[in-house]
């Protein structure tokens, strides 16, 4: 039994080390090209570029911080609006509708929810054109609220509460009744820090979702000063010539927030995705 | 004197769901019927509408781009599916697995990909697929005895491949951490039940495991199936934006979006979103039905 479980201990390192390096070597890769200098060596031998230490230099972010005038900070900038913004209002939006299906019965709570799950699989992608349209009608074009209220309210969001509202218990909301409380103070003073860990899950999903978020933005914002990150970040690729310098120690900032962001909250992150989650 | 509240027992659950309702009518159904409209007509001009009628309708029986749109989207779909929920369900059982060492490790370590957006992950993967002959996927195909290629030009096949290759690369930690949260619906009682009837690591799996994730794995797979055939950053930053020859790693939403934002072909690239939007809308329907999906989210 012993050896059985050491050779399925190896095996296993093994497999998972494998994937690990999949996962990780990317950013390995984009991290130390970043501080290559001279990009011809980048395209001349792609990602089997043998980095040497004098081929290093931290010229590529120097150049990203004074490019026409700090124009990468703007969009940085613009990104930690947008996202904190978004994820704020979408969080709070969407878990109220799915603590109101989840907690509450009421007429109309079956067609509610029909509506939601089949709102959950209509992709934004096919809606674009007129909400495009939309926008432009409310003047909300290069504006940070044409990028974010679109899809304030999460259909998937709203899901993943309503689940997670099954953990919580009617009696409760009883007590609360009883010692006088209103119905939406017992939202906010009671339920809410019960479903701690739902929304750590999808602060970190929502913020991560948005930091990211490319075809939105790219349809919203059309002037260079209003792009998002990953927006601006895609045009130093241009028909006119690639600015791979920039691009590199620009893609390597945009991963910094996040990445903490992760490191800070992945404890309760993965509790709440792994332990509250999706049920199906 | 009791003070009268606004909001009791009663009307509260109607406040809310007001955001959900509002977004609906403004940012769903109107847009959809506004959208049904616009794909009858064609814009002349800066903003004369003339009445089309059917004919963007009759243009995409006959659009060859669409045939390739649709073919890659589906083979990408396909491909994206299989690919997530084997590696993901097979990960996932090793990381709940207690003999397993550095299990938060690995965990952590899986899902960072799905941090990054997709522009980052283009940058490396437009130069992992690079035709020279030194990256680590040509040394590969040279053990194999075939020539070095560029991978993303080559034929339909190898740029589906790296459209599922880039995609997983970004996906697979989050379908991980859904199989994850469905093992541990699954009760130890089972795999004790199981032991004592001596049942093998195949057959616990057969008759245990999979019956008990049987609810995530059919959230996994529609999720993955919508999210593959609404796929647009991935072609996107793999190809730069550019035509391809013979339509490699054409989407079906890459080629909306051309139309719409390209060629401000709105009326056209409006009928083309109303086909793919009610193509989805049925497909939601069959999904619902067979899998009998949310049912788990209605009861109580």
């Amino acid at each position: 039994m012993k050896t059985r479980h050491t050779a399925y201990r190896i095996l296993v390192v093994c497999l998972l080390v494998l994937f690990a390096a999949v996962s990780l070597i990317p950013f390995l890769y984009l991290l130390v090209t970043s501080f290559v200098d001279d990009m011809s060596l980048v395209f001349r031998h792609g990602i089997a570029l043998r980095v040497t230490p004098d081929l290093l230099s931290i010229e590529n972010y120097r150049m990203l911080a004074t490019d026409s005038d700090g124009l990468f900070f703007r969009w940085f900038g613009n990104s930690v609006v947008i996202t904190v913004s978004f994820t704020i209002l979408s969080i709070a939006l969407s878990s109220m509708t799915g603590y109101g299906v989840g907690m509450y019965r009421f007429r109309g709570r079956r067609a509610i929810i029909v509506l939601i799950l089949s709102t959950m699989m209509i992709p934004i992608e096919t809606l674009m054109i007129p909400l495009y349209n939309e926008m432009r009608a409310f003047n909300l074009l290069n504006s940070v609220a044409g990028v974010i209220l679109p899809f304030a309210v999460s259909a998937f969001t709203i899901y993943f509460f309503l689940q997670y509202t099954q953990s919580l218990s009617q009696d409760f909301m009883d007590a609360a009744r009883l010692d006088g409380c209103g119905e939406f103070g017992i939202f906010v003073r009671i339920m809410i820090p019960l479903m701690k860990p739902a929304y750590a899950s999808m602060l970190i999903l929502q913020a991560t979702t948005e930091w990211n978020d490319f075809l939105w933005p790219l349809i919203v914002m059309s002037k260079s000063e209003s792009f998002t990150l990953t927006v601006g970040l895609q045009t130093y690729l241009s028909p006119y010539g690639n600015n791979y310098n920039l691009m590199f120690a620009g893609a390597v900032v945009s991963v910094v927030p996040v990445m903490i962001l992760f490191f800070l909250c992945q404890k309760l992150f993965m509790e709440g995705m792994i332990a509250g989650g999706i049920k199906g | 004197m009791k003070k009268k509240k606004l909001f009791t027992q009663k009307t509260v659950p109607y406040l809310f769901c007001a955001p959900f309702l509002l977004s609906f009518f403004i940012f769903l159904l109107y847009p959809m019927l506004n959208m049904i409209c616009t794909s009858v007509f064609n814009l002349q001009g800066v903003s004369t509408y003339v009445f089309v009628g059917a004919d963007h309708y009759r243009r995409l029986l006959t659009d060859p781009h669409i045939v390739s749109a649709v073919l890659n989207s589906i083979g990408f779909t396909v491909g994206i599916v299989v690919v997530n929920v084997v590696f993901a369900m097979l990960l996932a059982i090793l990381l709940n697995n207690r003999l397993t060492p550095l299990r938060n490790v690995f965990r952590s370590a899986l899902y960072i990909p799905a941090l990054t957006s997709i522009v980052v992950a283009g940058i490396f993967f437009r130069l992992f697929f690079a035709g020279n002959a030194d990256t680590p996927l040509n040394l590969l195909a040279g053990l194999f005895g075939q020539s070095a290629r560029e991978w993303l030009y080559d034929t339909k096949l190898t740029g589906i491949l790296a459209l599922v290759f880039t995609s997983t690369w970004r996906w697979l930690g989050m379908n991980l951490l859904y199989f994850l949260s469905g093992l541990q619906t699954i009760s130890p009682e089972l795999y004790d039940a199981a032991y004592v009837d001596g049942a093998n690591a195949w057959q616990k799996f057969r008759y245990v495991t999979l019956p008990g994730l049987r609810p995530i794995l059919v959230f996994v797979i529609t999720i993955l199936t919508y999210g593959g055939l609404r796929m647009f950053g991935e072609s996107y930053v793999l190809w730069r934006n550019s035509n391809t020859p013979g339509d490699i790693g054409l989407t079906i939403v890459l080629y909306i979006y051309r139309t719409a934002f390209g060629q401000f072909d709105m009326g056209y690239a409006s009928a083309m979103s109303v086909v793919l939007f009610a193509f989805l809308m049925v497909l939601n329907a069959v999904f619902i039905k067979v899998f009998g999906i949310g049912k788990g989210g209605t009861g109580r």
